[in-house]
């Protein structure tokens, strides 16, 4: 569970820190009656920490949640993997024909598949022991 | 069943996760309100009747338009400017502000709008009750914006600073005497700082509200340190943007766990030191001794 709390825990800090205009950002501000906080920084690190980070956050805690539920083979795991990549997918098609608020970004896909990858390294790797073996 | 479970919770995990992605755009991006609207009407607890405004320009720049089109009232965050933002450049770009006054008053200023290339948005400029409220404000006369436009990729700022006023129709019956009761704990003829009270209702833990005036030439950001309370040392959290010319109401924000853990149920003794700082250059302007005071 803790790999899937703490990453959207981190994903909000990216949100709450560096992106105030974020609808998720802005509503949790008005809440806790405290000034957007605005930092700033430039350069790629910048722009994939303000851009993409949040995304990939989540794109790993949805995998590890994914995982916690279908773990019981390699079947289901890959199963899991496939539901995330299109859910990414249809998220990002879903902003470029404005269906929902946010920004298309190629970049968002590559990075959040590699996020579901990475997490399913790590499910794997303990959900290996459960199977059973011949 | 087992299957049906797991089916379920799958479903189940999808929605969710689907729900965040759609909270972490930018709000209003695609020229949807997210508050409904109570135009020129009685809406909620209050019979009074909504102020009006000229339908105005407030920046047009590079490609840029915002106008003011209408007043209105939300029935949860509180009484609004409608804008219609256009953006007529080649590039995404997202319309905030840098600060909203209102009165002459500092209020919060949460607003952001994403407006891709070549498209038009109408948001709504919330004006939010609890901040106007806090300001001692019953009667809307006078709203400033100072504008900011950045490109929505590069976070680059298109334009920096752009400040525009709107006058409402009860410009002559804004009343604007201060509520500056307190006890004064620091004025040195530019910066005028009044302890008035501590809201032990704070979200976080206790607050001390500030009443702050700005009397100088320069706009100003003051954030304070080496608290104590009771003799005790806390951590303050405190951070206040005040326009020359303007005024603020704004709270110091003790944790709840920092007052537990000193064992200090009721904030009697404080003192702090107040920091004043250029928010163009982000440099020291001064720091104050240490100011010792009571609020009631």
């Amino acid at each position: 569970m803790t790999n899937t709390v703490i990453p959207l825990i981190a994903g909000l800090t990216v949100y709450l820190l560096f992106r105030p205009d974020a609808y998720i950002a802005q509503k949790i501000y008005s809440v806790i009656h405290v000034s957007p906080l605005r930092i700033e920084i430039r350069g790629w690190t910048g722009e994939i920490i303000r851009n993409h980070l949040a995304d990939i956050m989540w794109a790993y805690a949805f995998m590890s949640f994914l995982g916690l539920i279908l773990s019981e083979n390699r079947k289901e795991r890959l199963l899991s993997l496939i539901i995330v990549s299109v859910q990414i997918v249809l998220t990002e098609v879903c902003q470029k024909t404005g269906m929902i608020p946010g920004t298309f970004d190629i970049l968002d896909i590559i990075f959040e598949i590699l996020a579901a990858c990475l997490a399913m390294l790590f499910i794997n790797r303990n959900g290996g022991r459960n199977e059973k073996t011949y | 069943m087992k299957k049906l479970i797991k089916s379920f919770s799958v479903i189940i995990a999808v929605v969710i996760f689907a729900l965040m992605a759609m909270g972490s755009g930018s709000s209003g991006s695609e020229g949807s309100s997210s508050t409904g609207t109570i135009s020129g009407g009685s809406g909620g607890s209050s019979s009074k009747e909504l102020p009006t405004i000229e339908k105005q320009v407030l920046l047009d720049q590079d490609g840029f338009r915002i106008t003011a089109v209408d007043y209105e009232k939300d029935s949860i965050w509180g009484e609004s400017i409608k804008l219609l933002l256009e953006n007529d450049t080649g590039e995404d770009a997202v319309f905030t502000c840098n600060a909203h006054i209102v009165n002459d008053f500092m209020i919060n200023d949460l607003f952001s709008a994403t407006v891709a290339a070549g498209k038009k948005s109408n948001e709504m400029l919330t004006l939010y009750s609890n901040e106007l409220n806090n300001a001692g404000i019953d009667t809307i006369g006078k709203i400033e914006v100072d504008f900011r436009i950045f490109d929505a990729d590069s976070f680059e700022d298109l334009i920096q600073s752009q400040y525009a006023t709107i006058e409402t129709s009860d410009i002559g019956k804004m009343d604007t005497t201060p509520d500056d009761s307190g006890s004064e704990i620091y004025n040195d003829g530019n910066i005028r700082i009044v302890g008035k009270y501590v809201n032990e209702e704070s979200f976080w833990g206790q607050a001390i509200l500030l009443y702050i005036e700005n009397n100088s030439d320069s706009n100003v950001t003051i954030t304070c340190d080496d608290m104590s309370i009771n003799g005790f040392m806390v951590t303050p959290y405190f951070y206040s943007n005040v326009y020359s010319g303007k005024k603020s109401i704004d709270e110091i924000t003790i944790m709840q766990s920092d007052l537990e853990d000193n064992g200090i149920e009721t904030i009697n003794d404080i003192e702090v030191k107040f920091t004043f700082i250029d928010p163009d250059s982000f440099s020291t302007i001064t720091e104050t001794d240490p100011i010792s005071f009571n609020v009631g």
